[in-house]
């Protein structure tokens, strides 16, 4: 039985397709976050991570066997990827199969650069020998059917498509643009440009007959020494083969700093949204830390719970308001959220008070403790002022916040930081609490 | 200190063939096992749960009434740790036997035509539960106590407060033996009541039941416990925690409040349910508006909350439209409360929908309008299976609808 979620019945065979998901991202504006995980693994929506959209954005697009390309702390990402069940990736001819670094023929050592990555996995290809490969991004929150990328592609006869949005002119910068004929043939790049002459950006969804990528992924990376699909792989195509750019109108974000993450999370809960989760067949592991065996949300009697999305095995007896938690929080008697995400298992004491905030995993909130206190100022963070400037305050997993203690806006906490143990009562407006205690690389 | 000892092969058996016609339009498409609980939860879980907490690792389900839900849920049982080597859940239906076809005739009728399953695992014990009851219980401590008086049989009883018609009642002496049993007794000896909870060494109960299969029906409180009560080695255990029978409307009802309580803890009775059967890994996180207001509530997976909730366990994938106030009911998955439209009291089966304005338990019975036996003396209201109450209509309190109708 389809599943009505999934994509209009496609006219091409995506069996045969292989798609590879870049999943090395680092991501280092998410702060915090990406201390003991990648980009990709990130919790996103409460109770996925954010390589599940392209994982189910494969699923949904009738994709049979993915590879996933690891190198930046990958333990998380691969306990969560499984065995590849929970986006159908298992059976005879159905696969998701982690791609780590490996020691090779010649020189090994790590992946140097997206194209890098995937010519030394040239084995991994030819032996699924498909006529088509995909080339995913891990990083980002979005839902596109690849089918119809790849019926584009077959009918502009390319040998390689790449899918681009419109975005304003103003934030081009922020991309790699493209620029493309009337005929949606592409003519150039430009890689991050100060100014920017096109609008068009390219989502890091590539599609590329099999044989051609296998050819240049040699020429770039073999002979020319290139290891990157936007600086050197494409560059060197379009000199050579007919690209096309595939115009993508749904819904895509990069969720890559905190107050992107943030927003996007708040697009959940507003009905209007493109972002519409109930309909997106988004699908993650629940066998992952036995997400599944929690009970349903628990909403206590003098709870209030509005304009937010809980989970299961949430335990509410506060107030939670413009805010998405994850699975297992627990937030006390007296206790008010408020514009904030709250990720699993992290638990706010009796009366304190949470405000425009990201607790990562387990973090504990002491009672009466006020965090994100607007009272403490509005100083942009000194360690990271490009990216924790607009307010958020961001808590590393594991980080325990003494009873009745003062946190303030843009400030960042280390991963496992126990302030009460650093004898730190208030941390004022944008400064940070560094941690060197006991680290662990899983998250 | 339990897990140094080496227990004897021990083979788990779920009763879980049961219809009751107590509980009207929820079980006429399903057994009572099977019945959604707790949201995204059946009731059969907490059986198969138990058993996974004790180690056991082969597990039979026997079930003749409508099993498909049950076969869909348990699945190969990996939800409950049942898969590997030597281990294994199996759905066990009657069969065509070279003789007869024989559909089962009582429960341990059930066992009995599944003896070469038993026999099949070198079962030493085997423990029978009845899969239709709300409770934790380290059946472990159980076997433990059973193997220390070389029992043949330990049931497990509990005291009640009120005496009821419907259990079986047992009298033990000083050490723990049972020396009386009744089933559904005109007057009950006592306020032990049985809980369907059997420890058998495996040769006595193979005994018994060869000796009773000539019966038209086979019955364990019936026939076989007085049966293995004349060889006189038949114990009692005394659970003193919590338990649930969902015999009844009004008790299944009741179980809820408990759940709401915190009475029932199913995190810290570690229940475990198949979240593909029960459709959880296609729904998001429950969604709350900003214009809802929630409390005591259970609001399960793919939720989406837009009215007002209170006193209530909604199951997976429940829409709750603006305006709407649903108090004191159960709603199982995808069942629709439109805007504006009012519940209270009542029990809402899957993808049943309660139209705009229309008013669920609000009303009081029409005089003398009760059709036949009175299903719930509380007066809960049952919306049946993929039901329609039109917008703007009205169900009084304890007013039935039945699966797929539309009003």
């Amino acid at each position: 039985m389809r599943d009505a979620a999934r994509f209009p019945e496609q006219r091409f065979d995506m069996r045969g397709v292989l798609a590879l998901i870049l999943a090395g991202g680092v991501g280092s504006r998410l702060n915090v976050l990406v201390k003991r995980r990648a980009k990709p693994a990130v919790p996103f929506g409460s109770v996925y991570r954010i390589i599940d959209f392209t994982l189910s954005n494969a699923m949904n697009s009738g994709i049979e066997r993915v590879g996933i390309l690891t190198q930046y702390l990958p333990y998380s990402l691969t306990r969560h990827l499984g065995r590849g069940e929970s986006w159908g990736l298992v059976g005879r001819a159905r696969e998701a199969r982690i791609l780590p670094p490996h020691t090779g023929s010649r020189e090994a050592d790590w992946y140097r650069g997206t194209a890098d990555a995937i010519h030394r996995n040239r084995d991994y290809i030819q032996r699924h020998a498909p006529e088509i490969t995909l080339v995913l991004s891990g990083d980002h929150i979005y839902r596109m059917d690849y089918a119809a990328m790849i019926e584009h592609h077959i009918r502009a006869r390319a040998g390689a498509t790449i899918a681009v949005m419109r975005v304003p002119l103003s934030q081009a910068h922020l991309f790699g643009t493209i620029l493309a004929d009337g005929e949606d043939r592409i003519t150039g790049f430009e890689e991050k440009p100060a100014q920017p002459t096109s609008d068009l950006v390219s989502l890091g969804v590539y599609a590329f007959q099999t044989d051609l990528l296998l050819r240049a992924l040699d020429e770039v990376c073999g002979l020319q020494g290139g290891s990157d699909f936007g600086r050197d792989l494409f560059p060197f195509l379009l000199e050579r083969e007919r690209l096309s750019a595939y115009r993508f109108h749904g819904y895509w974000q990069d969720v890559g700093t905190i107050k992107a993450y943030f927003d996007t999370t708040m697009e959940l809960l507003d009905p209007d949204s493109a972002l519409d989760l109930p309909r997106w067949n988004v699908r993650t592991n629940l066998g992952e830390d036995r997400l599944g065996d929690h009970p349903p949300a628990y909403v206590a009697s003098a709870a209030r719970v509005r304009r937010s999305i809980l989970a299961r095995g949430c335990r509410i007896h506060g107030t939670v308001e413009g805010s998405a938690l994850s699975p297992g929080v627990i937030v006390e008697t007296g206790a008010v959220v408020r514009d904030s995400i709250l990720l699993h298992d992290a638990r706010v004491r009796a009366g304190a008070v949470v405000e425009g905030t990201v607790a990562d995993k387990q973090v504990e909130i002491g009672p009466l403790a006020r965090v994100g206190d607007p009272a403490l100022g509005d100083e942009i963070s000194r360690a990271f002022p490009t990216h924790l400037d607009q307010g958020m305050t961001v808590i590393g997993k594991g980080a325990r916040l003494p009873a009745r203690c003062r946190v303030g806006r843009n400030v960042s906490i280390d991963p496992g930081a126990d302030l009460g143990r650093l004898e730190v009562d208030t941390v004022a407006a944008g400064e940070s609490v560094r941690w060197e205690g006991e680290t662990e690389e899983r998250s | 200190m339990l897990s140094r000892i080496t227990f004897p092969q021990t083979t788990g058996m779920v009763l879980a063939g049961g219809r009751v016609g107590e509980l009207s339009v929820l079980t006429l498409e399903r057994p009572k096992a099977a019945l959604p609980f707790a949201g995204h939860f059946r009731i059969v879980d907490f059986a198969l749960s138990n058993m996974a907490r004790a180690g056991i690792t082969n597990v039979g389900i026997l079930s003749q009434y409508r099993p498909s839900s049950l076969i869909d849920h348990i699945g190969v049982g990996e939800s409950w740790d049942f898969v590997g080597l030597e281990r294994g859940a199996k759905i066990l239906p009657p069969y065509h036997a070279a003789e007869a076809t024989d559909w089962y005739r009582g429960n341990a009728d059930a066992v009995l035509q599944n003896l070469s399953y038993l026999e099949g695992r070198d079962t030493q014990i085997a423990l029978i539960v009845s899969g239709d009851h709300i409770y934790a219980m380290d059946y472990r401590r159980l076997i433990l106590e059973h193997l220390e008086r070389g029992a043949e049989l330990t049931m497990a009883f509990k005291r009640i407060p009120e005496p009821d018609r419907r259990y079986g009642y047992g009298v033990l002496d000083a050490s723990g033996r049972v020396v009386e049993y009744a089933e559904k007794p005109a007057s009950p000896p006592g306020d032990l009541v049985s809980l369907t909870i059997y420890v058998f060494q495996m040769e006595p109960l193979a005994e018994v039941l060869l000796a009773l299969r000539e019966h038209d029906s086979i019955e364990f409180g019936r026939d076989v416990i007085p049966a293995m009560l004349a060889r006189g080695r038949v114990y009692g255990h005394i659970h003193d925690g919590y338990w649930a029978y969902t015999r009844t409307v009004d008790s299944y009802y009741d179980a809820h409040r408990d759940l709401l309580d915190g009475k029932i803890d199913i995190d810290a009775w570690q229940v475990r349910t198949n979240n593909v059967d029960n459709g959880l890994v296609r729904q998001v996180p429950p969604i709350f508006r900003a214009w809802t207001e929630a409390s005591d509530c259970l609001i399960s997976e793919g939720c989406i909350v837009e009215g007002a909730v209170r006193g209530s366990v909604l199951g997976p994938g429940v829409r709750i439209g603006r305006g709407a106030v649903v108090e004191a009911s159960i709603l199982f998955g995808d069942a629709v409360v439109e805007p504006g439209a009012r519940v209270r009291a009542a029990i809402v089966d899957k993808r049943a929908l309660i139209g705009a304005q229309a008013a669920v338990g609000i009303d009081a019975p029409a005089e003398g309008g009760a059709r036949g036996a009175v299903v719930s003396a509380k007066g809960i209201a049952l919306v049946g299976k993929a039901a329609r109450l039109q917008p703007g209509s009205r169900l009084p309190r304890g007013g039935i609808v039945a699966p797929g109708e539309e009003r």
